[in-house]
């Protein structure tokens, strides 16, 4: 595969405000989120104004197995296939459970795994829902939104440094592992770096936005090896409807304007 | 004398055992020494195995490959949706790439099924016995001969320095996958003439996977031939041979030796199948 060209590095300027993020909890129902501070999003075009960032809040961890198939069920979904967006119900092993008493609930055991099997649509239809159970508006993050928070206050080129360490990001797998164990970066972001791709909101570049185009990659998978490959500034595509093993997703939720101080 | 297979696009073409030297000091160390080999009968196919090709194997066999061994990403000619691996529009006649040297193995083992002979490859132990006498891939050797045999010309050589009439085929500009017109990308597998053996496209388009692990060349002792050499006994890395559309057309040439780990999947590297006879 090809990562498109990674636009010039360019340091972001952060302003450091950033809260301390709320602690993980991938086996929540609903994502757990953290605050990324405004700044100037890497990648703009030398000629073009930055573009500028007034902060957002991003999931601290990709969307889990467990996560997803609490929306499932919540929005019945579990009952029919829907290609569109996901490749499941697929049957045993994929995050269901029937109890003794016939109820299906989410497999805890398979619930911190990122999700995976779900469509450029099907992520985004879990942002649309996420913001309506939430009341925030929720989206998939950009490939620059993605790339600037990724590579926190330092401008790292991986998420968790300027090394790269095999064993942390892209230990041999061949399957995804669970991210809430993996270290955070200075946002409280988890498994940026390796595991499974993420969908970013971009089309590739040149390419129509209807079915049968692509949409953005981020962040390296346990299927790739090399370096460069798992770099923030790194960018693949792949085809909007994938449904792939090694491909995921996390929400960004747009931080709402602060609150207009009452006239005296 | 060409065998006509009927799961796939390609025929196989015979070449005769003998002698032969392999190696050469016209290009980089890794080529060196020249010296003799003798090999028995062995089949080559005429050319690539093709996106179309690997995909009927995909339909006909899913449980055999896993995601693994194939790669998804773009610019890929095959995608996977909720309904498993799909065709892109207007890719069968390239060549299957983003496979690594496993899923091409897999790939010989389901002709051998489908033809009733023993598989060569376990992809549980990733061992392998060319002895049984299924479909494998060449070794570097076998490719070797059969390329100096052939001598394809190097117009024909789908090179980062391919001409104006090759670059018209590549996949960018008939839109085929995910190549952007104007950028390096592969022909079809037969987009050129066959060479003298009548074998496409031993040289170019893509880098073809070879059976041997990659390590410096070892003649035997005494100057004499060896017989069938089939590479190092343990490693990651394979012969990888022939040069690639993104290679310089010097890369391209018959003695011209590369390695890959056996896990790469990348748009470069693709396969042709061979067999002992």
């Amino acid at each position: 595969m090809t990562p498109t060209t990674p636009p010039p590095r360019r340091p972001p300027r952060p302003d450091r405000t950033a809260r301390p993020a709320p602690a993980p909890s991938a086996h929540g129902s609903l994502p757990a989120f953290a605050g990324i501070p405004p700044g100037t999003l890497p990648g703009s075009p030398p000629a073009a104004a930055p573009a500028r960032t007034e902060g957002f809040r991003l999931a601290t961890t990709p969307t889990t197995v467990g996560q997803y198939w609490y929306y499932l069920l919540d929005q019945g979904l579990h009952r029919a296939p829907a290609p569109r967006l996901h490749a499941f119900p697929a049957g045993g092993g994929t995050g269901l459970r029937t109890e003794p008493s016939g109820a299906v609930v989410p497999d805890a055991d398979l619930s911190g795994l990122p999700v995976t099997g779900v469509t450029w649509y099907g992520a985004r239809a879990y942002c649309a829902w996420l913001g309506r159970r939430t009341d925030a508006v929720c989206r998939l993050p950009s490939a620059a939104e993605w790339h600037y928070a990724a590579a926190g206050p330092e401008n790292r080129r991986w998420a968790l440094g300027d090394t790269f360490d095999r064993a942390l990001y892209a230990p041999p797998r061949t399957s995804p592992r669970p991210t809430a164990g993996v270290p955070p970066n200075p946002y409280g972001l988890r498994g940026m770096t390796g595991d499974v791709f993420e969908w970013c909101a971009d089309p590739r570049p040149g390419d129509p936005c209807g079915p049968g185009g692509s949409r953005a990659l981020k962040g390296g998978a346990y299927t790739v090896r090399n370096p460069e490959s798992f770099e923030n500034a790194t960018v693949f595509t792949a085809d909007a409807l994938s449904c792939l093993p090694y491909i995921g997703f996390r929400v960004l939720a747009v931080t709402p304007p602060a609150p207009r101080p009452a006239p005296p | 004398m060409p065998i006509q297979q009927q799961a796939a696009s390609f025929t196989m073409v015979h070449f005769p055992p003998g002698r032969f030297t392999i190696g050469s000091r016209a290009h980089t160390p890794r080529e060196r020494p020249a010296h003799p080999v003798e090999l028995g009968a062995y089949a080559l196919a005429d050319r690539c195995v093709s996106a179309g090709d690997y995909h009927r194997f995909l339909r006909a066999a899913p449980a055999d490959v896993s995601h693994t061994l194939i790669d998804c990403v773009d610019p890929c000619f095959l995608v996977h949706r909720a309904g498993g691996f799909l065709l892109r529009p207007g890719c069968r006649d390239y060549p299957m790439i983003q496979i690594s040297f496993w899923g091409a193995a897999a790939y010989c083992n389901w002709l051998s099924h489908e033809a009733g002979l023993r598989p060569v490859y376990d992809l549980r132990t990733r061992t392998a016995d060319p002895a049984h006498g299924g479909y494998r891939l060449p070794t570097e050797a076998e490719w070797e001969a059969a390329c100096r045999r052939g001598a394809p010309a190097p117009a024909r050589c789908n090179s980062a320095d391919a001409g104006a009439a090759l670059r018209a085929l590549r996949a960018g500009r008939a839109r085929a996958g995910a190549f952007l017109p104007g950028q390096p990308a592969p022909v079809p597998v037969t987009a050129s003439a066959p060479d003298r053996s009548g074998l496409h496209h031993m040289l170019g388009n893509v880098r073809e996977w070879c059976h041997d692990r990659y390590g410096p060349y070892r003649p035997a002792p005494g100057g004499g031939p060896r017989r069938d050499p089939t590479g190092p006994a343990a490693g990651f890395f394979r012969v990888v041979r022939g040069g690639s559309f993104v290679d310089p057309v010097a890369a391209c040439a018959a003695p011209r030796r590369m390695a890959a780990h056996e896990d790469t999947r990348c748009e470069v590297y693709g396969f042709r199948v061979a067999r002992s006879r």
